[in-house]
């Protein structure tokens, strides 16, 4: 999927694995998350979005996720679709199966 | 300063609620502007917009986007990308501004009530960010039309359209009166930020915005975008609104509601994006067809979501679903008929290799559209443009104010019968286009009763002289502002 030397802590970046498009979050302090690639409100791409501490804001509306959890902050009624992530030397791999 | 975060300060501050002690709650909300008395005062406080916002925040954002937007456009406007546009896509980016810029400018009007009079603070703050966001809409696409004043006269329409009586302003005016203008707020929350923004333009400005990209049209990209994140956010009102409704027992009211406004709606969209989708956008950059675009956004995505608050589908579906496959065309033929009374060129649209794509998006176009423009082609080549044109008024149907198609949904196998639906209330006739234009009346005919379509205007003499250039002067169109073929019939000889 990509190396940590492409995601960088506090990156986000999109691939597709599958039928699925997903974001990969490198996030502060050195954990890797992967949710789903479009916004829950308007499929916005989330890589594209602004990453504050641990809160990704989607740049199309401001919604804002805690990429820690998945859980919505901002509006707090909606979450993301995790994916199972793995990590193998410096390669970062992705199962497109929802768990 | 400590630095709080939004959750232990928002509710707060944003539910400043009082108790009346020199006036009556009826009073301050009077039901004719309210709308809200089916449900009581504390119940109502259960409303929370799902997107929290604070004024400063609102404040922030709203001078970012509009930095960015402006200055995009200073820089453009420099440059020739206008004129390098398809003849199409300036009939589409004309026939919006003329059509939306001062709809939106009333929306504050109907966002203002919701702000006064809707019954929860949480709702009138949110309603009050609605209101400044339609300002900037009114504001920012009469601007930027103004812009295009050197290039493109017709720009100015954008200011004109609703100053006239043109009959597609009159037909968007009627609309817009019902919707926010002559309505109170909670059916302005169901009809105009639900059943409208979040069900039909929200998704529409998202597809605009990417077409625009595409054909090279940043200037207009901009804009839109801009405009549908404020959208966005506005049109959440919606949702707590039903919810507080079904809540306590009034679905069958926010039901009704929604019916009467997603037909309204459907007509207004299939006028103006079917064309623009199906017909004006060039061929290279139509993503999808505009039947394929309602039925993955509006049919997959909408419908779901009020599936999900416990609503029904409208009970008029079957007919919204099996229009989806004719009646824009047959409106798209009209309005190319009549083309000198719109202020933008239609394309006609029909080029062999557009033809092609029409009939693979829409499987029997040929036999059933095709036909007719087989007709209006061999007129073009033979040179009698002259029989491309209608001698008499179409019937308009007195609630959407559209022609009334019908003959072409009996050749499409949607109808038995092409006469209009007829209606008698208090000794006047009333014309329908369709069995939902004519539920929307008979429920509620105090409502409507007085308005006039275009062709009672004509039978009743106040179009004079009673012909085509009595009526074009009516509709305020002076001959360089009337449309013409947008491509100067280039589709007729091959191109």
């Amino acid at each position: 999927m990509a190396t940590l030397d492409e995601l960088w802590e506090g990156d986000l970046r999109e691939v597709t694995v599958g039928a699925e498009v997903v974001m990969l979050a490198h996030l502060p302090g050195g954990e890797l998350r992967a949710y789903q690639g479009e916004c829950p409100h308007s499929r916005f791409p989330l890589a594209t979005g602004d990453l504050d501490g641990d809160v990704l804001t989607c740049a199309g509306h401001g919604w804002e996720f805690d990429l820690r959890t998945g859980q919505g902050v901002n509006p707090d009624n909606c979450r993301l679709q995790p994916f199972p992530i793995r990590v193998v030397g410096e390669q970062i791999s992705v199962s497109g199966v929802r768990p | 300063m400590p630095r709080l975060s939004r959750s232990d300060w928002y509710d707060l501050s944003r539910d400043t609620n009082w108790t009346f002690r020199y006036v009556t709650e009826d009073a301050v909300f009077p039901e004719e502007l309210s709308g809200s008395h089916r449900v009581g005062k504390q119940q109502w406080l259960a409303w929370d917009e799902p997107y929290k916002v604070s004024y400063r925040e609102y404040v922030h954002n709203q001078v970012t986007k509009d930095t960015t937007t402006y200055s995009l456009k200073n820089a453009i406007s420099r440059s020739k990308v206008f004129d390098e546009l398809d003849p199409g896509w300036k009939s589409v980016i004309l026939a919006h501004y003329g059509a939306i810029t001062m709809p939106e400018y009333l929306a504050s009007i109907g966002e203002a009530r919701m702000a006064r009079f809707g019954r929860a603070a949480a709702w009138r703050n949110t309603a009050t960010f609605g209101a400044l966001d339609e300002v900037r809409h009114g504001q920012i696409q009469a601007f930027f039309p103004y812009g295009l004043l050197e290039k493109e006269p017709r720009g100015d329409w954008a200011l004109k359209a609703f100053h006239t009586n043109n009959w597609i302003a009159i037909a968007v005016r009627q609309l817009f009166d019902d919707m926010f203008v002559a309505n109170d707020a909670v059916s302005i929350a169901l009809q105009l930020t639900f059943t409208l923004e979040t069900g039909f333009t929200n998704l529409q400005f998202l597809g605009m915005a990417a077409d625009a990209i595409d054909v090279g049209d940043l200037e207009f990209g901009a804009l839109i975008s801009s405009i549908q994140t404020d959208e966005a956010r506005h049109a959440q009102q919606g949702e707590p609104t039903i919810k507080v409704l079904i809540d306590n027992g009034h679905k069958a009211w926010g039901q009704f509601l929604i019916d009467h406004m997603f037909w309204r709606s459907w007509r207004a969209f299939a006028l103006l994006t079917g064309l623009s989708m199906d017909y004006y956008t060039p061929l290279e950059s139509r993503k999808m067809s505009f039947r394929e675009f309602i039925e993955d956004w509006v049919i997959k995505q909408f419908a779901e979501q009020f599936r999900d608050y416990g609503l029904d589908f409208p009970w008029y579906w079957d007919e919204f679903v099996r229009e989806l496959t004719w009646y824009h065309h047959a409106i798209h033929t009209v309005v190319w008929n009549w083309r000198p009374t719109v202020w933008w060129n239609p394309d006609a649209g029909v080029s062999p290799a557009e033809r092609e794509w029409l009939e693979e998006k829409y499987p029997g176009w040929n036999r059933t559209f095709g036909r007719h423009w087989d007709v209006i082609t061999e007129n073009v080549r033979t040179g009698n443009i002259a029989a491309t044109f209608p001698e008499t008024l179409p019937l308009a149907c007195n609630i959407c104010q559209l022609p009334i198609v019908r003959a072409a949904g009996v050749l499409a196998g949607a109808h038995t019968d092409p006469a209009p639906l007829r209606h008698v209330h208090e000794g006047r006739l009333y014309l329908f286009c369709s069995e939902p234009c004519k539920w929307i009346f008979t429920q509620r005919p105090d409502r409507f009763k007085g308005h006039k379509s275009i062709v009672d205007r004509f039978l009743t003499g106040e179009i004079s002289p009673p012909d085509v250039g009595g009526i074009l002067a009516y509709m305020g169109l002076s001959e360089p502002e009337q449309g013409q073929d947008a491509t100067g019939y280039a589709w007729a000889n091959g191109g």
